[in-house]
């Protein structure tokens, strides 16, 4: 049968592999320890997802940072007020009720809250609007309109310091105080789907579902003595370690993509935002799957390597896991470090990192804002548990380029895993 | 459930070609050891076409040296060739080769149609390509009605049809069946012989490992006998067989009226003993096993004697390792 004879090699290998693939994806499809790790998946990223949808409903305390609600002289006029219209914040016979018509006082909670977070507001070196006007009053000079010296009245300018802290130096009463809730909502919103997308995805579910599902792909069948069938056919062993990979992939990876997509969803559409979705988070969901499907591909050539090599493989890829936890820590404080280059999770990091900092590009200003808090008292709520979560790319490149070599380098190392797998398996003798 | 016994079409072997100048199985004076034990030791062979019978107790090498020729395991000294070429560092000679492991362990969850066809594709053909030749050789193996069920529910023998199915699917010149009538029961090692006979009828080089003499026998005259890891003997069965009837042979025989057998049985020339262990029981000692056996019903329907039970339990591997190996099991 002359005409049934593969075209050419590629189209005899590719035969092969959709077959392996093919089988592999319904050998584990038919386990029910896959079933098991994916519920438990979708079980704690569902409890994770809850503890969001707790943290976007649940309200947060209007705090008065400025204390400028409260009447300090007691004429019934609010301190903000009375600051604004040039009356003596500490002279009860002083007050705009004495004006020429007298003004009446304002509700001591319109001084609450009464600057916004301008995370939308933004130009080069120079942050924040004077949302109440108390600083632009017409009695305050120039010099005391710009007392941080950059040129631009009542704005804040952001430094670093020396430790690459950031430092709000601030014009006075600009941002002084803000919208606790909305920044605590804002800011809370974007922690959370850098958490649940680096330590959720990208490193629990990234490093599980390989570690329980791809260590025993080629071990298991080895064990079992079912490797023969397949090593009876005219196939590299090689060939057969690939394979194996893929045919996991094409059940963990449209696992990850759904997880990722359904949680994307639920954050986009209970997050705050001005229209009914979310939509500028996209970009960092995206690295977030683009991160975790390369991580799913890295753990489990490596995991796959590291059962060829020892039945007991499981016991090799967990000090492994330990490590990776390590080094995901240090991309927390130090994403520079250099030696989260001799991780997987270090490069799966920069590729999150950089998506976050191409789609929101206020995050650094939102952190240091917040950490401020209008200057009179602690960070505002949210802003630590953003400045833990979100990191700066650590390779001191723009973000694409480093989205670009983090990918690049994870492929590299899932190749490598690949080839010394296959070599391995080449050399083990199976009984 | 009897296999049709014509195989149709070639299935695709792919851009590999065979040398078909040197033997199919080729060994040369192939050790492989584990550790300080030897599995086996020096052993040369060339094989090519026919059905080949490999003898030997558990534990006697057979296992290794089906290893060695699938490629894996690596010998520790000596070459070892399947169609010229080295199956541990080439695995594309398996084109041409099917292989029957011993293990029990199968995918369970598959269909037997499944299965055949899933690894038939490893050979490079396309779904449905190899869905058809799955089909052809499931009818071969006589599982055709219970292609489509998983093979967790199959009897032994069942399963051990459809890992032939397996073997055969790609249409080999060399199939190697490592044990393949363990625990069948007896319709199925019919069917299976059958299958080998058939094979080695078709000119393809089979090789078929067994412990047990009686199920060589009924396949083939060709053997090779391994024992301790050494290839002891290698030729005709009968040939061996023949030298054989000449050393002490027991029959054992059950019947009603034992006594009444002995005493027609004891004129024969080819007895020189004969015992009772037990009221229904007879033991006869003979020197040309081959000639009573031959004459034994007769004897017996002649003089109308009924009998039970007929065996011989000397007539076994382990009789013909200790003549062979002159008393050293």
């Amino acid at each position: 049968m002359a005409k049934s004879q593969p075209t050419s090699i590629w189209r005899g290998l590719d035969r092969k592999a959709m077959a392996v693939a093919e089988f592999t994806f319904r050998q584990q499809r038919k386990r029910l320890s896959t079933w098991v790790v994916m519920g438990v998946g979708l079980l704690a990223m569902t409890v994770l997802t809850m503890f969001y949808v707790d943290a976007m409903s649940r309200s947060y305390e209007a705090i008065d940072q400025d204390g400028d609600s409260f009447d300090s002289d007691g004429d019934g006029y609010p301190d903000g007020q009375e600051r604004m219209l040039g009356t003596d914040l500490y002279s009860s016979f002083d007050h705009p009720g004495l004006f020429d018509p007298p003004v009446a006082p304002d509700d001591p909670s319109v001084w609450v809250n009464e600057d916004d977070i301008d995370w939308d507001n933004l130009a080069e070196g120079s942050y924040g609007v004077d949302d109440d006007g108390d600083c632009n009053v017409e009695g305050r000079t120039t010099s005391q309109k710009d007392a941080n010296r950059n040129g631009v009245a009542c704005d804040l300018v952001v430094t670093s310091s020396l430790f690459g802290e950031p430092i709000v130096n601030s014009d006075g009463y600009v941002d002084e105080d803000p919208d606790d809730e909305a920044y605590a909502k804002e800011a809370s919103h974007r922690a959370f789907v850098l958490a649940i997308g680096k330590f959720g995805f990208v490193f629990l579910l990234g490093i599980f579902v390989p570690l329980f599902m791809a260590t025993g792909l080629i071990r298991d069948e080895m064990t079992s003595g079912t490797m023969h069938f397949m090593l009876a056919k005219p196939i590299a062993r090689s060939e057969v370690f690939l394979y194996r990979i893929l045919g996991f992939l094409g059940l963990a990876w449209p696992y990850m993509v759904g997880m990722i997509a359904a949680v994307a969803m639920v954050t986009g559409l209970v997050g705050p935002s001005d229209g009914f979705y979310r939509f500028s988070d996209l970009g960092v969901w995206f690295a977030v799957l683009l991160a975790s499907l390369f991580a799913v591909l890295v753990y489990s050539m490596l995991f796959c390597l590291l059962g060829v090599m020892w039945k007991h493989g499981i016991v090799l890829a967990l000090p492994f896991a330990a490590w990776e936890l390590g080094m995901i820590l240090t991309t927390l404080g130090a994403p520079d470090a250099a030696i989260l280059r001799f991780s997987v999770i270090g490069w799966a990091m920069n590729v999150v990192d950089a998506g976050a900092a191409m789609a929101w590009t206020d995050t650094g200003l939102l952190v240091a804002t917040g950490m401020w808090g209008g200057g009179y008292g602690g960070p505002l709520e949210g802003a630590e548990a953003l400045n833990t979560f979100a990191s700066n790319t650590g390779l001191g490149l723009a973000p694409l380029p480093t989205m670009i070599l983090s990918l690049g380098v994870l492929l590299f190392q899932a190749a490598g895993c690949w080839l010394l797998g296959g070599a391995l398996f080449k050399s083990k003798e199976i009984d | 459930m009897m296999p049709d016994m014509t195989q149709e079409g070639k299935a695709a072997k792919g851009a590999w070609t065979p040398d078909l100048s040197v033997p199919t199985v080729y060994l040369n004076a192939v050790s492989k050891s584990y550790g300080r034990i030897h599995a086996l030791s020096n052993i040369t062979l060339g094989l090519s076409g026919g059905v080949t019978g490999i003898l030997g107790l558990n534990g006697a090498g057979k296992s290794t040296l089906f290893k060695l020729l699938m490629g894996k395991i690596r010998p520790s000294a000596g070459e070892v060739r399947i169609f010229g070429e080295d199956p541990w560092k080439n695995p594309a000679p398996y084109a041409r080769v099917g292989f029957v492991p011993e293990h029990e362990k199968m995918h369970d969850w598959m269909t037997a149609l499944e299965f055949v066809s899933t690894f038939a594709r490893l050979h490079g053909m396309s779904k449905s390509q190899a869905k058809k030749e799955a089909v052809r050789v499931l009818d071969f193996v006589g599982l055709t009605e219970v292609a489509d069920k998983e093979i967790g529910q199959f009897s032994k023998g069942m399963r051990q049809r459809t890992k032939i199915a397996h073997a055969l699917v790609n249409d080999p010149d060399l199939i190697v069946l490592d044990e393949p009538l363990q625990g069948c029961d007896p319709l199925a090692r019919t069917t299976i012989m059958n299958v080998i006979r058939e094979l080695g009828k078709m000119g393809r080089t089979v090789l078929v490992s067994s412990h047990i003499l009686s199920e060589i026998e009924r396949i083939t005259e060709q053997i090779i006998i391994v024992h301790h890891g050494k290839l002891v003997a290698l030729g005709n069965l009968h040939a061996i067989r023949e030298r054989l009837d000449q050393i002490p042979h027991t029959i054992r025989l059950v019947g009603k009226d034992i006594k009444a057998l002995a005493k027609d049985i004891l004129d024969h020339p080819a007895v020189f003993g004969l015992s009772f262990p037990s009221n229904n029981e007879l033991l006869i000692q003979t020197y040309h096993f081959g000639q009573l056996h031959a004459e034994l019903p007769r004897i017996v329907v002649e003089n109308g004697h009924q009998i039970s039970e007929i065996d011989n339990p000397d007539d076994d591997l382990e009789s013909l390792l200790v003549y062979l190996t002159g008393g050293s099991v």
